[in-house]
């Protein structure tokens, strides 16, 4: 059984206060690129292995997903957006996160892309778990086109900025690829535990 | 056993050298191009360097407040003042939920405190997720390189060991079926796990927030899956601003593999819907090393791994030479200062090329530190007996110009000669050559100069 919490702790702040060096401020950060390019964030999507299609709007996702070869193959669809056809509509919240583990394509809303990585800013809010988001064997992203900053410090400043606080839900994350591994000789395998693909649909 | 001997088994396949050589330095050479990349690359190394001597100057401050905004996203905090006390909570959390399957992914500081045998002492199950980690946690070996922990091995024996250990068919060592097969075994100890530990790239005092970076995704199924979240970190992982992730996960993941971002960047405030999420906070000797100034900004570290891909040393002698849980320059710093008579030779496997200090994305001076322990493996009595009398001798040359003089006179004439014996073994010398010597010593070169004038 653990020792008493108390304890370690006065032991371990003290140590660091005996040791503590001459302060020195903090530097300000960049305010960075606030908006960021389609062309580059499809450059930095399709290195990481991933896939972007630009879409009038949200409701063209699902005639455009029909020749989607994942899409296609797919036996059970969840989806966050309403109108897919032949995907369950995911509304409410489930319980069981392991729940998720059959299903063969995600299809969820992005906030915001990064133009300068392809990274897709994203909650656990709307979708019924967040291990659907890893669980899927293929992911789809649906971000509007004008959600697009250029950098990682706009990223954090916009996040910083919205009215709902990063901390208000227990999951966020960024998202930039594909689920991928390069442990065995360096050679780059996609599909590691998680999605074998990802299509961001930047819509609008 | 020292690192030259260590190295010296490594070395005994130099095929193998040439290529673990090759693999490790490519890495090297996508993190140049990663680099080259952002405009104000050298400016957001400094900035790094800059917050973290900030948080490094007001370290207790920042953790009282991680563990305040920490608790009131429902994180509990737990303080542990070394290993021993680190693996005892984790295992008293697991033991309180009644946990025996664990998915575990990586983190470098449950390498240092040598969690898994602690809680496999216990009856609980311990798998490694990551796929390197896996591969050499069936091996039962510990990781080579902080990044890539099975970079030391070549794929036919990674298809061998997944022959005999996940039942793959023989012969198999093509990576995509290798990978599939341990994706389905894996994904299937996921869904089984009770409880999932991680380590923490970054901890925001802000917001109370725990940053977990993977490739693969493991660090979020093993924490989306299970119930219990036990995330694990030094405390030196402590960031003060959301706004500092920026900085940081823009040179991490350039830094390390050439990538602009990993694949999945996880904020976790608080623990999933149903669950609990346990952050432990561990000293392990980071105060001490606070506490000495030549040595304090090894504690900025983001472990990228990119010192050890450069480090002529590390490439050609492999992670496992160093038989420590970081290996490469800031490993030996790291293990070193920690216990000087125990790594007494790790300071001196460095050429001090300096190589490592020029990729590091948090500006550490590794190889100052590297000279300065040294110092204290001399002052430990801690090196050996023929380097002692070298460097006495060394000494007294350096105090006497004639005998220096005769000397090198005699130097110039049998080095060749000794070098091509000394360097035509086994070790890692051996992959070397002695350069070509200059016609004429400084000596007789300076003397003509001025008989000319």
């Amino acid at each position: 059984m653990p020792r008493t919490r108390g304890g370690s702790r006065r032991r371990v702040l003290s140590a660091l206060r005996r040791s503590a060096p001459v302060p020195v401020p903090l530097p300000e950060v960049t305010a960075g690129e606030p908006t960021g390019g389609v062309d580059q964030l499809r450059h930095w999507l399709e290195v990481a292995g991933a896939q972007l299609e630009r879409l009038p709007d949200e409701r063209a996702l699902g005639p455009w997903l029909a020749d989607y070869p994942p899409f296609a193959s797919a036996r059970r669809i969840v989806s966050t957006l309403p109108g897919i056809p032949g995907a369950e509509h995911a509304t409410a919240a489930v319980g069981d996160p392991h729940a998720c583990a059959d299903v063969d394509l995600a299809i969820a809303r992005g906030e915001f892309a990064v133009a300068e990585n392809g990274a897709i800013w994203l909650s656990d809010a709307e979708v019924p778990h967040r291990s659907l988001y890893f669980l899927a064997q293929h992911l789809v992203l649906v971000v509007e086109a004008s959600e697009i900053v250029g950098d990682l410090h706009a990223a954090y400043a916009r996040i910083e900025r919205a009215p709902e606080p990063i901390g208000a839900r227990p999951w966020r994350g960024f998202i930039a690829g594909p689920s991928k591994t390069a442990d065995i000789e360096q050679a780059l395998v996609v599909g590691a535990h998680g999605p074998r693909s990802l299509l961001v649909a930047l819509v609008g | 056993m020292s690192h030259p001997e260590r190295a010296r088994e490594f070395a005994r396949d130099p095929e193998r050298v040439a290529w673990h050589d090759g693999a490790v330095w490519s890495v090297r050479t996508r993190r140049d191009a990663a680099a080259a990349g952002v405009a104000d690359w050298e400016a957001l190394r400094e900035t790094a360097a800059r917050i973290r001597a900030h948080t490094l100057s007001r370290l207790p401050d920042y953790l009282e407040q991680l563990e305040d905004r920490a608790s009131l996203v429902g994180v509990t905090v737990h303080w542990a003042a070394d290993a021993a006390e680190h693996n005892e909570i984790v295992h008293g959390i697991l033991y309180d939920h009644g946990v025996t399957r664990v998915v575990k992914s990586k983190s470098m500081l449950t390498e240092e405190c040598e969690l898994n045998p602690h809680l496999e002492a216990h009856g609980i199950e311990v798998v490694d997720t990551d796929l390197g980690e896996r591969i050499v946690q069936l091996r039962g070996e510990p990781p080579s390189h902080i990044v890539m922990p099975a970079i030391h091995l070549r794929r036919e024996e990674v298809g061998e060991l997944f022959h005999q250990r996940l039942g793959a068919p023989a012969g198999l060592s093509a990576p995509e079926p290798l990978v599939e097969i341990a994706r389905e075994r894996l994904r299937a100890q996921f869904l089984e796990a009770q409880a999932g530990i991680t380590g923490v790239n970054f901890a925001v005092a802000e917001t109370g927030g725990l940053v977990v970076v993977t490739n693969e995704g493991n660090a979020d199924l093993g924490t989306a899956l299970p119930p219990l979240h036990i995330a694990c970190m030094g405390v030196e992982k402590v960031i003060p601003r959301t706004r500092d992730l920026g900085v940081f996960l823009r040179l991490l993941a350039r830094s390390a593999t050439g990538q602009p971002i990993s694949s999945y960047t996880s904020h976790f405030h608080g623990p999933r819907p149903g669950g609990a999420l346990h952050l432990v906070m561990v000293d392990n000797g980071r105060s001490r090393l606070l506490g000495r100034e030549s040595l304090r900004p090894s504690l900025a570290c983001i472990r990228c791994g990119a010192c050890l891909n450069t480090c002529p040393v590390y490439r050609r002698s492999g992670g496992h030479s160093y038989a420590t849980p970081v290996a490469g320059p800031i490993g030996s710093v790291l293990s070193a200062a920690r216990d000087i008579e125990a790594h007494a030779s790790l300071p001196s496997a460095c050429s001090l090329c300096g190589s490592c200090a020029a990729v590091c994305p948090v500006k550490i001076e590794l190889p100052g530190m590297l000279r300065t322990l040294r110092v204290d493996a001399v002052a430990a009595g801690a090196i050996e007996p023929g380097m002692r009398w070298a460097a006495r001798l060394g000494s007294q040359l350096l105090r006497r110009p004639r005998m220096l003089a005769l000397a090198v006179r005699l130097g110039r004439r049998w080095l060749p000669r000794l070098a091509s014996r000394w360097l035509a073994d086994d070790s890692i010398a051996g992959q070397r050559e002695l350069p070509e010597l200059a016609a004429r010593s400084f000596r007789e070169q300076w003397r003509a100069r001025d008989a000319e004038d």
